[in-house]
């Protein structure tokens, strides 16, 4: 297992699909990229075929896209997930903490008796008239 | 005395015949209410052939095209 040498990888999610050797790692271990997703994977559970690629050691993804592109072979991209928020549902966005409730009974109470308060001061003043001096 | 019915029998590979990994034992009825990818693994020939006779398979595949050219 050269840098470079084309094999179909037979286990996993990506079994059935042409890969490259990129790296070797160990004596048992290799890093593969292609029409696979970028990673390290175990010589046994790669088949070579025939032919030798010209890549340097440690290509990166898009220098293999482009020599695939030659021989007419699809490359597997990924794209970034987006973060998004989790959704909440609507009787959970009105739902309150117990002691947000708690501090707004006691908060009303002082409010209902501050209002009762100034209703009882409030009374209505008499209207004084002005004698006109003849 | 409650009406039970029985189960299905377990799930087998097609070419060798030992039971298939991943895949549930139940009443249909409770088997079409989950999610499809936790009904069989996946890979291809997923509910079909266990992880050795699917490897086989490919290398067949392959070598066959080797010998034709």
């Amino acid at each position: 297992m050269e840098v470079g040498r084309l094999c179909v990888k037979l286990a996993g999610r990506d079994a059935g699909r042409v890969a490259v050797v990129v790296d070797t790692l160990d004596s048992k271990f290799v890093l593969i990229d292609g029409n696979v997703r970028r990673r390290k994977c175990n010589i046994m559970h790669l088949e070579p075929l025939d032919e030798i690629i010209k890549i340097k050691k440690g290509a990166s993804h898009s220098e293999v896209s482009s020599e695939f592109k030659k021989l007419k072979l699809d490359t597997w991209e990924t794209k970034a997930k987006k973060k998004t928020e989790k959704p909440i549902s609507k009787r959970k966005q009105n739902k309150k903490t117990i002691k947000e409730v708690v501090k707004e009974t006691k908060s009303e109470t002082k409010e209902t008796k501050k209002e009762i308060k100034k209703e009882e001061k409030k009374v209505e003043k008499p209207v004084k008239k002005k004698e006109v001096k003849k | 005395m409650h009406f039970h019915r029985r189960m299905p029998g377990k799930a087998q590979c097609s070419g060798c015949g030992d039971n298939l990994k991943g895949v549930p034992r139940n009443i249909p009825s409770k088997i079409h209410n989950t999610s499809k990818s936790k009904k069989r693994p996946e890979r291809p020939f997923g509910g079909m052939l266990c992880s050795r006779c699917s490897r086989q398979k490919i290398k067949e595949d392959i070598r066959k095209i080797f010998s034709l050219k």
